[in-house]
């Protein structure tokens, strides 16, 4: 009962920053369709840390691409809006030589961000990402499926929160620089935490 | 397990696998959220469980090739899915795992920390609790396994569930951290390829995956039942001793014996015969062609005591398998049917019930028959090699008194096997006592 009523709050909580971020996506969407805004184009790889042996984790780098907007809220501050895609699956864990269990994901997520323009322009992104995964099973002997077998397609959603800093090159025309990202998928909690390097190249000129 | 309601699926299964073929894009990405945060509501499909689970359902003896079947079993063991929990056995998810000293598949010293619940993955199909990922498979299999060789236990050994657990559970420990403490290391490392009992414990680490195994070998039938089977030898040897390691004396304590290197590869060999016994393998090594040398096969290895040093390389193991091959070729002599649970079981009690017996007699033997233990044994460390003529003291003295306890029916055949398999060396004649007379 303790742990049904451990799980009911934590969806709770999760659904209150899942409105909570929907409701600032969208006065700051409203207020910056008012304005233009700066656009780019970004790619990131990362380390996405997930426990498929018993409970410890190891990395499997994951790519990315965005598209992110700009758009300044004052006292250099900006609202920084993206969408992502990833694919989660260039690394796979060690299995037996005739049970191989492979999982590829892609991911597409929506955030809003706040940036601080200063040297060194740090960021704080909150995201909800759809996780659409392809789980396969090739066996052989020993192995034989008698049944329906394993593996098919599923599909998650959860929430993340991002934090990162870049350096501005070419007059701010590149942004690059490290990130570290909590994600919390419902139904997997094998894999939370990624690490990487992001870099971003502008579209169009900045507005100024 | 007729077809489920509605509301019996699990979430995912109901976005994910049944429902997205007819569903619209709009209509999947309303399931995915619905489901998502309605994860918890499905209806919990048990007890009793039934799952979808790695398990060896054949051995072909002529070959020594097995089928390890993907399918759906009953979990009548389980009482807690999210916990893998039952009365009898836990599974827990990684864990430390801390090895002093261990030889074969046996921890002589150490012990297990931190093992986080299990948890699996799951969807629920028609009622069927079916693994998303590879922990949640095998753990979900160990558990089911687990419960199948405690079903079978009684008949194969003469042993109740009750009576070898008591008040303890089989622990199972899913890929757990291994740490190597001793005097002069302290590493982390990835042991692959073994699993292990604690020993005294009714606690098991089942060590990482490796592509050398075929089938998992965290999820062979046959290895779950040898690791057992330490804790089995180690409960029918001891008695109601415990395992302290007593000063140097007259005797020797449990736990000296224990370390005798020729008992803890007996301890191997009873543990391969309870494999066997159980699920008809005559060869644990199955599963890892590119390993396995046949040493440890009842059927193919022809190594005897006077050929451990050059002819066989798996150290202790090789004694447990002389032990192991002389109870089966005994075994075939009386005419029982290997292939039938039933009938192994039926010698297989008289082994059992007569190593219930071994440890006392071992005590009564004087400095005459027996040499004094080893300074490393006086420590309850494991010699790192086979001494020939003091272990083969030591083993003519086990054996002999494991044969006068065997059922006088089986008594002939047991010692024609020791004979042959151990010889002068390992077998002495002053020890054969009652196999003394055997033609």
């Amino acid at each position: 009962m303790t742990a049904r009523l451990r799980v009911l709050r934590r969806r709770s909580a999760t659904l209150v920053v899942l409105a909570t971020l929907s409701v600032v996506t969208g006065l700051c969407s409203w207020q910056a369709a008012a304005a233009p805004l700066d656009l780019a184009l970004g790619a990131d790889l990362g380390w996405l840390w997930r426990s498929d042996y018993g409970d410890s984790s190891r990395g499997y780098r994951v790519p990315e691409i965005f598209i992110a907007g700009r758009h300044a809220l004052g006292h250099r501050l900006s609202f920084r809006p993206a969408v992502r895609l990833g694919y989660v699956g260039l690394g796979q864990p060690v299995m037996p030589s005739s049970l191989r269990m492979r999982e590829d994901d892609l991911t597409l997520g929506a955030e809003a961000g706040l940036t601080y323009d200063a040297v060194i322009v740090p960021s704080l992104v909150l995201g909800a990402m759809v996780v659409s995964r392809l789980t396969t099973v090739a066996v052989a002997p020993p192995v034989a499926v008698t049944g329906a077998g394993l593996g098919g397609f599923d599909l998650y959603a959860g929430p993340y929160v991002q934090a990162g800093v870049a350096a501005k090159l070419w007059g701010g025309a590149v942004m690059v620089g490290p990130f570290a990202r909590f994600a919390s998928v419902y139904r997997d909690a094998r894999a939370h935490w990624r690490f990487g390097v992001e870099a971003s190249w502008r579209l169009s000129p900045a507005a100024e | 397990m007729d077809a489920p309601a509605q509301s019996e699926r699990g979430v995912v299964v109901l976005v994910g696998r049944d429902t997205s073929r007819r569903a619209g894009l709009g209509g999947l990405a309303l399931a995915t959220l619905v489901g998502s945060l309605c994860a918890g509501c499905s209806l919990d499909p048990g007890p009793p469980y039934r799952a979808r689970v790695l398990t060896l359902e054949q051995f072909d003896r002529a070959t020594e090739r097995g089928v390890v079947a993907l399918a759906d079993r009953d979990l009548p063991h389980l009482s807690d899915l999210d916990a893998l929990r039952g009365p009898e056995i836990v599974v827990y998810r990684g864990g430390a795992m801390t090895v002093r000293t261990y030889a074969g598949s046996v921890v002589y010293q150490g012990q297990f920390d931190h093992g986080a619940k299990a948890e699996p993955r799951y969807a629920i199909e028609r009622g069927v609790v079916v693994p998303l990922d590879y922990p949640s498979l095998i753990m979900l299999s160990v558990h089911h396994d687990f419960g199948r060789i405690l079903d079978a236990l009684l008949v194969a050994t003469g042993v109740s569930v009750a009576e070898l657990l008591g008040a303890a559970r089989i622990e199972a420990f899913f890929e757990p951290v291994i740490r190597v403490a001793s005097e002069t290391a302290d590493v982390t490392v990835s042991l692959r390829l073994n699993a292990f009992n604690l020993l005294g414990t009714r606690q098991f680490g089942l060590a990482e995956r490796s592509p050398l195994e075929q089938a998992p070998l965290a999820a062979n039938r046959a290895v779950l039942a040898h690791e057992l089977g330490h804790a089995l030898f180690t409960y029918l040897f001891a008695g109601s001793e415990t395992l302290e390691c007593a000063a140097l004396g007259a005797g020797r304590s449990v736990g000296q014996w224990l370390s005798e290197y020729t008992v803890a590869g007996f301890n191997e060999g009873f543990a391969d015969f309870l494999a066997f016994t159980v699920t008809g393998v005559t060869n644990v090594l199955f599963d890892l062609p590119r390993i396995d040398a046949g040493e440890r096969s009842l059927t193919r290895a022809t190594f005897g005591w006077s050929g451990l040093a050059d002819d066989c390389q798996g150290g202790l193991y090789c004694v447990g398998s002389l032990l192991a091959r002389s109870l089966y070729e005994a075994l075939l002599e009386l005419g029982y049917d290997p292939d039938d649970a039933d009938s192994r079981g039926a010698f297989a009690r008289g082994v059992f019930t007569a190593l219930a017996h071994t440890r006392a007699g071992l005590a009564r033997l004087g400095a005459d028959v027996l040499p004094p233990p080893s300074w490393t044994v006086s420590a309850c460390a494991i010699d790192d090699a086979l001494h020939p003529v003091d272990d083969g003291r030591i083993a003519g003295a086990f054996l002999g008194i494991l044969a006068e306890a065997m059922p006088p029916e089986q008594r002939a055949a047991v010692c024609r096997a020791f004979v042959r398999n151990f010889g002068e060396e390992g077998f002495p004649v002053v020890a054969r006592g009652v196999c003394g007379d055997v033609p």
